[in-house]
C-alpha cells in the first residue's frame, strides 16, 4: 500500500501529451475538445474492427519527432495501431497517416518507416548481417552491407558473427529487428515492445538509444505494457486500453493520475465483521465486503487505511493476518482509466 | 547502444527500388526459406519411386518384343498418370503455397512489404523460387519415368521430350496458382490438395468443359502432341496448350500481387 492518500479527483483535464504531441484522449485527462492532428504520424477517427471484435475505437492523436510511448495491457490494440501506421492493415474508419501519406498506398513512405515487430520471427535461415542487409537492400540503400555492419554495431551485435538467428536468444533477435529497421535510417521508427527479452544492461543501452534517436529529430514511436519501463523511455505517453486512447500526457502526470484511483484493499483478520464495522465507523473506507476471514474494503485513502487497520483490529483484539493491495497491477490501472470514461 | 555520427544509410542514399532488383532480393531471400531438408527428401523420394515404377512398368509390360505403339501408350500414360497427375503438382502446391504463405503465416511478410517496392517483384520472386527448386523434382521424375515405361522403344524420345514440356511448363503454371492460393488461404497445402484430388483428378473426368478449367488437360495435350501419342482424352492444340498454362501463370501471378497489396500484413 504505497499510494498516497488524495481524495478522488474528478476527471481533470490533461495537457496534451508534452509539448510537440497533440492528443485527442476520451479518458481522464482527455481534452475537451479533438485537437486536428497535425505531427509526423497523424491518427484520426480511427477504428478497426475484426469481425465483430473492435481492436481500435476511435483514436485521434498526432505525433511529432521525438519519442513517444504507447502504453497498453496485452491486448489493448497497441500493435493494431502500429499495424495501420505502417499500412499494414487498413483502418476500418479513420485516416492514418505518416509523414503526411498512407504508407499502404504510398511506398515512398514505406522506405522511410522502421519497423521492429512484435513477432518474434526472422528469416531464421540467414545470419544478422545477411538480415539486415537484406533489409538495406530492398530499403534502397546504396551500400547495403556497409549499412548493415553499422547497423548491427549500433545494437552491439557482432557482424561477423555467422550464426543462423535462428540460433539466437530473444534478445539478440531484438536487436537484430532493431538493426533491421534502423538500417536505412528512418524518419519515423515504430518499435513493438522493443524491450522485450533483453536482460537490464540491454534495456538500459536500448534506451539510451532510442532516446539519442528522438533527439536526433526522428519520430520514435515504442509500445510497452510496462509502466516503469515506459517512464524511463521518455516522458510522452499515450495510454491505450481496450482499444482507446484513455490518456496522454507525461510520465508523472499519468502517474498522479493513477494513484489518484480508488484501491481495494484485501485484510485476512479475526473477528472481520467487527473489523469491517470499525473501518466503516473510521471513513477510510467507502466500501466493504466480508469474504470469510477476509475484509476486502475500498478506499480512496489507502496509505491511511494501512496505517490505521493494524491499531483498529488490536483495540478490537482481533489478530491481523495480511493485508494485501489486490489492484497494484497495471491491468487494474488500465481498467480504472477506461471505467472512469 | 548509440548511434554514432556516420550512418552510412543516409536519406539522400536511399531511392526506390527497380523491380529487377526487389525480385532478386526477395527471389534470394525466399529461396532459402521454402527449401528444406525434409521437403526435398520427401518429394525427391516421391520422384524416386516414380523413375523406378516407370522402369518396372517398362520392362513388365513391353518385355519380349514390344508393340511399338503399346509402349508409347504406357509411357504417355504413365507419365501422365504419375507424372502430371501426382508429382507435378504436388511438388509444385508444396513449394509455391510456402513461399509466400509460409512467411506470412510466420510473421516474416512485414520484412519483405514493409518497403519501397511494388508488389509483382514479390510474387514473381516468390514464383520463381519456387520454380527454381520444384522444376528438378518435377521434370527428372516425369522424364525418365515416362521414358523408362516405354522400354526405350523406337521413338521414346518423343514421350520423354513431351513429358519434359508438359512437365516443365505445368510446374510453371501450378507454382504461379499456388502462389496465389498460398495469398489467398492460410491452409494452402490443403487447400491445393483438395483442388488437385477433386478437381484436377476427379472432376475433369466429369466432361469436356469441366477439362477445359483443368491445367492437367493443358498439360497433357503437350505430352500427347510432342509424343504423337493419342492418349484418349481431349487434346488441344500444341499453341493453344502453350498460352493457356502461360495465360494462367500471368494471370495467377497478377491476381496474387493485387491481393499481396490489399492483405492483412501480421
Amino acid at each position: 500500500m504505497n499510494s498516497r492518500p488524495r481524495p478522488a479527483p474528478a476527471p481533470a483535464p490533461m495537457p496534451d501529451a508534452a509539448g510537440d504531441e497533440q492528443a485527442s484522449a476520451q479518458g481522464p485527462g482527455a481534452a475537451a475538445v479533438p485537437v486536428p492532428p497535425a505531427g509526423m504520424v497523424e491518427v484520426h477517427g480511427v477504428s478497426k474492427f475484426f469481425g465483430d471484435v473492435v481492436a481500435v475505437s476511435d483514436v485521434t492523436f498526432a505525433v511529432r519527432a521525438g519519442v513517444t510511448a504507447l502504453l497498453g495491457p496485452n491486448g489493448a490494440g497497441k500493435s493494431t495501431l502500429f499495424r495501420m501506421m505502417c499500412g499494414l492493415t487498413p483502418p476500418s474508419r479513420g485516416t492514418v497517416r505518416v509523414l503526411g501519406a498512407d504508407a499502404r498506398r504510398n511506398r515512398d513512405v514505406r522506405g522511410r518507416i522502421g519497423l521492429s515487430p512484435q513477432q518474434d520471427a526472422l528469416f531464421d535461415r540467414l545470419d544478422a548481417l545477411e538480415f539486415v542487409t537484406i533489409a538495406a537492400a530492398t530499403q534502397g540503400v546504396a551500400d547495403p552491407e556497409a549499412a548493415g555492419r553499422h547497423a548491427l554495431g549500433i545494437v552491439e551485435l557482432d557482424p561477423d558473427d555467422h550464426r543462423p538467428v535462428s540460433g539466437y536468444s530473444k534478445g539478440m533477435r531484438q536487436r537484430t529487428k532493431l538493426a533491421a529497421a534502423l538500417v536505412h535510417d528512418p524518419e519515423v521508427l515504430i518499435l513493438d515492445e522493443p524491450l522485450n527479452g533483453l536482460d537490464p544492461v540491454q534495456r538500459r543501452r536500448m534506451i539510451e538509444l532510442l532516446e539519442d534517436l528522438g533527439a536526433q529529430g526522428r519520430c520514435v514511436l515504442v509500445s510497452s505494457h510496462v509502466l516503469e519501463e515506459v517512464a524511463r523511455l521518455g516522458s510522452r505517453i499515450l495510454v491505450i486500453a481496450q482499444g482507446r486512447l484513455v490518456a496522454s500526457g507525461d510520465y508523472r502526470e499519468l502517474r498522479e493520475l493513477m494513484d489518484d484511483r480508488p484501491h481495494r484493499i484485501s485484510i485476512e483478520a479475526d473477528r472481520p465483521r467487527d473489523l469491517a464495522a470499525a473501518l466503516v465507523s473510521s471513513g477510510t473506507v467507502v466500501g466493504v465486503r466480508i469474504e470469510g476471514d477476509v475484509v476486502v474494503a475500498d478506499t480512496l485513502q489507502a496509505d491511511r487505511l494501512g496505517r490505521e487497520v493494524a491499531p483498529l483490529a488490536k483495540d478490537l483484539g482481533a489478530r491481523l493476518r495480511q493485508v494485501i493491495p489486490l489492484d497494484e497491477d497495471l491491468e487494474s490501472v488500465f481498467r480504472y482509466l477506461v471505467e472512469r470514461r | 547502444m548509440s548511434t554514432g555520427p556516420d550512418t552510412p544509410a543516409t536519406t539522400e542514399q536511399r531511392r526506390r527500388v527497380g523491380a529487377v532488383r526487389a525480385t532478386a532480393l526477395c527471389y534470394r531471400v525466399l529461396i532459402r526459406q521454402i527449401v528444406s531438408a525434409g521437403r526435398l527428401a520427401a518429394l525427391g523420394a516421391l520422384g524416386a519411386v516414380m523413375v523406378i515404377v516407370g522402369w518396372v512398368v517398362g520392362n513388365s509390360t513391353n518385355g519380349g518384343a514390344p508393340a511399338n505403339a503399346g509402349a508409347l501408350f504406357d509411357g504417355a500414360s504413365y507419365a501422365d498418370g504419375f507424372g502430371l497427375i501426382v508429382i507435378v503438382p504436388i511438388v509444385s502446391l508444396v513449394f509455391a503455397a510456402a513461399s509466400l504463405g509460409d512467411v506470412r503465416d510466420d510473421g516474416t511478410l512485414v520484412y519483405l512489404w514493409l518497403r519501397p517496392m511494388g508488389r509483382a517483384p514479390l510474387v514473381v520472386a516468390a514464383a520463381a523460387a519456387a520454380v527454381t527448386v520444384s522444376l528438378p523434382l518435377c521434370v527428372i521424375p516425369t522424364t525418365l519415368g515416362g521414358w523408362f515405361a516405354t522400354d526405350f522403344v523406337a521413338e521414346s524420345g518423343g514421350v520423354a521430350l513431351g513429358a519434359l514440356a508438359a512437365a516443365a511448363l505445368g510446374t510453371v503454371a501450378y507454382s504461379c496458382l499456388f502462389v496465389l492460393l498460398g495469398l489467398l488461404f492460410r491452409k494452402a497445402v490443403l487447400w491445393g490438395i483438395a483442388y488437385v484430388l477433386l478437381w484436377e483428378g476427379l472432376a475433369v473426368g466429369l466432361g469436356d468443359f469441366a477439362e477445359r478449367l483443368s491445367l492437367r488437360g493443358y498439360a497433357r495435350s503437350l505430352l500427347s502432341q510432342i509424343a504423337d501419342v493419342d492418349l484418349g482424352f481431349t487434346t488441344y492444340g500444341l499453341v493453344t496448350s502453350i498460352i493457356v498454362l502461360a495465360s494462367v501463370s500471368v494471370v495467377s501471378l497478377a491476381l496474387a500481387a493485387v491481393r499481396l497489396s490489399r492483405l492483412n500484413v501480421d
